[in-house]
Order: C-alpha cells, then sequence, then structure tokens
C-alpha cells in the first residue's frame, strides 16, 4: 500500500494540470479581491477567507478530481498498476485518499491566499466569531462533499471529457431538472435544500450575516455531503470492482 | 495436484472461463506453465489469447474457473512477481521513458535497479528528453517491455511483443527473452502471430482455439508431431505404390500423377529406392519433407476457415 500511495502521491504533484488549474483559481480570486479593493468594499480578511471558496474553487476541483481519476483509464496505465498485483479496491481508496489529501491542502492554501492578500491590500483581520470558525467548518466539510462527487462522477464514467462536464455543470442541470419536474408535479418539496453548490452559497451568506449559525443549518451542513460522498464514492467503488480493463 | 507438486507450475488454470454477454470468449481452459518455460501461446485473432492473460493478471474477472499463480490462489502476491505487456504498452504519454520507469518502478518495488540500464538493455538509452507519446511503436514497445522487467519478476507475460518491431529489434527482443530466460531463470509467457519467430525461444506451446486450449505439447513433442513424409517421383505411381505398400502396409500413401507421398517419419527411403529400381520403376527423385510449423498450428487452430 506504501507503494501505491507513493506512486498516486507522485503522479498528482507532477500533474501540470493541477498547478494550472489551481493557478487559474487563484487569478480568479486575485481579480475579484482586487476589484473589491478598487470599489473601497473589501471586506476584512476573515471575512475574504470565508468566501475564498466559493468562487472559481469547485470549478477547479471539478476539473483537476477528472484529470486526475481519469488518467490511468484515458492512458490505460491502470492495466499496469492492477497487473502488478494492487486489487482494485486499494487502487480505488488510495486514489481517493491522496486527491481528498491534496484537494483540502488546496481549500487551505486558497483561504490562506485570501486572507494574505486582503491583509496587503490594506483590510483589517476582522474579529474572530463563532459563525467564521463554523463557516470555514462546514465548508471544509462540503468541500469533501464536493471531492466525493466529481471524484465518483469521474470513477464511474471513467471519460476524460465526460467527467469534466458533468462536474462542471452536471449538478446544476440535475437540479434545475428537478425543480421543474417538482414545480410541475405541484409537490410541496425544497430539492435545492440538496444541492452542493446552494448549500456552500447558504454556507458563506450565513457566515456573513449571522454571529452564529442555526442548529439546522449546521445539520443541513454536515449530512448533505455526507449523501454525496457515500451515493458518488460508493457508487464509483461498486462499479471499479468489476470493470474489466 | 501430484503433478503440480513435481513440476513447480508458476501458472495453473483450471477450467477458466469468460463470459460477455452470450459469448464465451474463454471456455474451461486447463493452461500449465512450468517454472523455467517459455510458454508459446498460439491462437488466431479473438482466440482468447489476451482475455486468458488478462484474467491471470487481474485485468479482468474470470466468470467461472479457478487459477493458481506460483502455487498458490492468493493472486495478487503471485501478481507482484509479474511483469506484464499485454495489448498496446501502456505509460503516461507526456513523461520521458526514464521518468516513466522512475513512476513504474514505485509500484515494482524497484528501488535501486539501475534504470538507464535497463533503458539501454531495451535499446531506448538514447531517447533523451523526448516524451514518450512521440516514440514509434517500436519504440513503444520496447518502453513496455522494459517497465514490464522493472523489479526483476519471476515471470513474464507478453501479449504481442514484437509487434511493430522491424527485424533488428525482434531479433533483439527474442535474445533478449532468452538471455531472461537462460540467465536469470525467468519463465516466460508470450503470445505472437510470427510462429516462426516464436518457434525459436519456445520450450513449450499452448495452441487456443475459439477461447479452448486445444492442445499443450513441448518444443520436442511438437518437432515429433510434426508430419513428415518422403515424396518419390516417378512416372509409374501405381506400380510405386503396390511395391510401397508391400513393405509398409500400415503407412498411408497419397498417389498422384507424379508420384506418390510415403506419410510416415521412420522410413528407410534407401530401401524404398532399391525395392522400386529393382522393380524396374523409373524414379526420379526422392525427397524428404517435413511440414513447417506454421502449417501444423494452422491446422490444429481449425485451418484456414475456422
Amino acid at each position: 500500500m506504501g507503494n501505491l500511495l507513493r506512486f498516486e502521491w507522485r503522479k498528482l504533484w507532477q500533474q501540470k494540470s493541477l498547478y494550472i488549474c489551481f493557478g487559474i483559481g487563484l487569478a480568479i480570486n486575485f481579480l475579484a479581491l482586487l476589484s473589491a479593493k478598487n470599489f473601497g468594499a473589501l471586506d476584512s480578511a476573515l471575512g475574504n477567507m470565508c468566501v475564498a471558496l466559493n468562487s472559481g474553487y469547485t470549478s477547479f476541483l471539478g476539473i483537476y478530481i477528472a484529470l486526475y481519476a481519469c488518467q490511468d483509464s484515458s492512458q490505460q496505465t491502470i492495466k499496469n498498476i492492477y497487473a502488478r498485483g494492487y486489487s482494485r479496491s486499494l487502487v480505488y481508496w488510495v486514489k481517493y485518499a491522496v486527491s481528498l489529501g491534496v484537494t483540502l491542502a488546496t481549500a487551505l492554501l486558497y483561504w490562506g491566499f485570501n486572507f494574505l492578500l486582503t491583509c496587503c491590500f490594506g483590510g483589517e483581520v476582522g474579529s474572530f466569531i463563532t459563525a467564521v470558525g463554523q463557516a470555514l467548518a462546514l465548508q471544509l466539510w462540503v468541500i469533501i462533499g464536493y471531492h466525493g462527487l466529481f471524484f465518483g462522477v469521474a470513477m464511474l464514467l471513467n471519460k476524460l471529457g465526460g467527467s469534466i462536464a458533468i462536474n462542471l455543470i452536471g449538478v446544476d442541470c440535475v437540479f434545475v431538472v428537478l425543480s421543474l419536474i417538482i414545480s410541475l408535479l405541484k409537490i410541496d418539496f425544497n430539492v435545492m435544500y440538496y444541492n452542493l453548490p446552494n448549500l456552500l452559497t447558504d454556507i458563506v451568506e450565513a457566515s456573513l450575516m449571522m454571529p452564529e449559525f442555526t442548529s439546522s443549518m449546521v445539520l443541513r451542513g454536515i449530512i448533505i455531503p455526507v449523501l454525496y460522498v457515500v451515493t458518488f464514492v460508493g457508487a464509483g467503488w461498486l462499479v471499479n470492482r468489476r470493470r474489466d480493463v | 495436484m501430484n503433478e503440480n507438486r513435481q513440476t513447480n507450475y508458476v501458472i495453473t488454470t483450471d477450467n477458466l472461463t469468460k463470459v460477455y454477454g452470450k459469448k464465451t470468449v474463454l471456455d474451461h481452459v486447463s493452461m500449465h506453465v512450468a517454472q523455467g518455460d517459455i510458454y508459446g501461446f498460439i491462437g488466431k485473432n479473438g482466440a482468447g489469447k489476451t482475455t486468458l492473460m488478462k484474467l491471470l493478471l487481474g485485468m479482468s474477472q474470470p466468470t467461472e474457473g479457478k487459477i493458481e499463480l506460483f502455487g498458490s490462489h492468493q493472486l495478487n502476491l503471485g501478481r507482484a512477481k509479474i511483469g506484464a505487456l499485454i495489448e498496446a504498452p501502456a505509460f503516461y504519454q507526456n513523461c520521458t521513458a526514464y521518468e516513466n520507469l522512475q513512476r513504474f518502478a514505485i509500484l515494482a518495488n524497484a528501488k535501486g535497479q539501475d534504470l538507464h540500464a535497463l533503458l539501454d538493455f531495451v535499446g531506448l538509452g538514447n531517447v533523451g528528453k523526448k516524451k514518450a507519446g512521440q516514440f514509434s511503436l517500436g519504440m513503444k514497445q520496447r518502453l513496455g517491455i522494459a517497465i514490464a522487467m522493472l523489479g526483476n519478476p519471476e515471470l513474464l507475460v507478453l501479449d504481442e511483443p514484437i509487434n511493430g518491431l522491424d527485424p533488428e529489434g525482434i531479433k533483439e527482443i527474442r535474445d533478449l527473452l532468452l538471455r531472461l530466460n537462460r540467465e536469470q531463470g525467468v519463465t516466460i509467457l508470450v503470445s505472437s502471430h510470427l510462429l516462426d519467430e516464436l518457434a525459436k525461444i519456445t520450450t513449450r506451446y499452448g495452441i487456443i482455439n475459439n477461447g479452448r486450449l486445444v492442445e499443450e505439447t513441448t518444443a520436442t513433442e511438437l518437432m515429433q508431431n510434426c508430419q513428415h513424409k518422403l515424396q518419390v517421383l516417378t512416372d509409374q505411381p501405381k506400380q510405386a505404390e503396390k511395391i510401397i505398400k508391400k513393405m509398409y502396409p500400415q503407412v498411408p500413401l497419397l498417389v498422384s500423377e507424379s508420384g506418390v507421398e510415403v506419410i510416415a517419419e521412420d522410413i528407410d527411403s534407401g530401401a524404398i529406392n532399391r525395392a522400386l529400381v529393382l522393380d524396374g520403376v523409373n524414379v526420379r527423385g526422392l525427397t524428404a519433407i517435413t511440414d513447417n510449423m506454421e502449417d501444423y498450428f494452422i491446422q490444429r487452430m481449425g485451418g484456414n476457415n475456422g
């Protein structure tokens, strides 16, 4: 397992697309903060930390996870891995763990970037109220949900182009269609409550408006990402266990 | 099982079957590759060679049957001792040959292996910084073989390893496999369409046709099994047939306008010649003919139509 971890870790860090996507994401954040500064609407550094993952970060995740997860199947190198006696489950979970580790590390870097840049632009640090801590913790949890969704989709499809497309627009499309169906059927059910992008936005907004999160918000922030991880990562694992290469 | 213990098989399959939908691609294949063998796996396109190799290597799951690697059912432990090249060589296109070896060396636990020497060994010592994706077919094949050789495997499973190589490259790979087998005791399971090339190194053959293992035989047995015949050229084939029939009543004869073919290995051509001449038959020529291996395999693989 140690060898496989080292192999995957090395491969991911040597993946140029990771740095390109990451750099583009940071550039978007930089431009957003710069324009806020120019308009004189620069929030505190802690406040900007809370919004760091809400502008471009999830797109970065959707692309880099698809590129990483589909790399071995698209280049057929997965054959070399299985042929060396590494079980499908082990390969799957190591890929999951490595990409999750990088995802969390990049989230922390985004936060740090926004915090430092705000300070450099002359913004205040801000006071660390409960809502900020809750927002950061819940956002990280939601990002784990996002990672599970993107990783699961990529491993299910095993096709690079399709995975990137679905990761970028698939969730929104599915929820728009579901909303339409529910509205046509006149059922009283707020499907958007379960939408990850909506959840992330709600967490960011709550952190900016309330001193403390409501318990229902915390519960929603904890449970929904778990549902995504279990559903998509589980489905990807089940399919990959039996898939011929 | 007793034979298993005595011979030390590195690969044993028992009624291995793979079904895709309604198509049976492998049909109850029981294969035996002994330690030290160079096992030539022969069959037409779609006969099931690659499928069987994929099952051995865990790339595909069997529908039925069992596999033993190095005498054990713990297949992933066995696979750790195997180097493989299946179908097209697989590597990271945007990495150099050396970078690819560096990566796969981690998987193969090949710490300390001289990767430059390995590249030299397969003839890729001078490719420099060229990305593997830009390699020619032959270079890709060589890189695939180098990746398979990482970690000094005890068993090499090579699916059409000389595809795309020029004659010089084919000879190099042939010599390389022979060296690995003789000097390092590496067992090799190799499939190829180039039967003549395969025949130069193989010690045991498995012939597969339509998913069924038709025959397993050693190279020595194969030589014996190849059909031998004596061709007698004469203007009097009927008279010659009578004389030869009297001498060898059990031996099948093929009579044509140009002469008689005596189908058997242990024929005394001198005695036949003398008998024919003594009876006044004009013998224009006597030729001993052995069917080449290609004909033998084609016959076993169901002929040209099968």
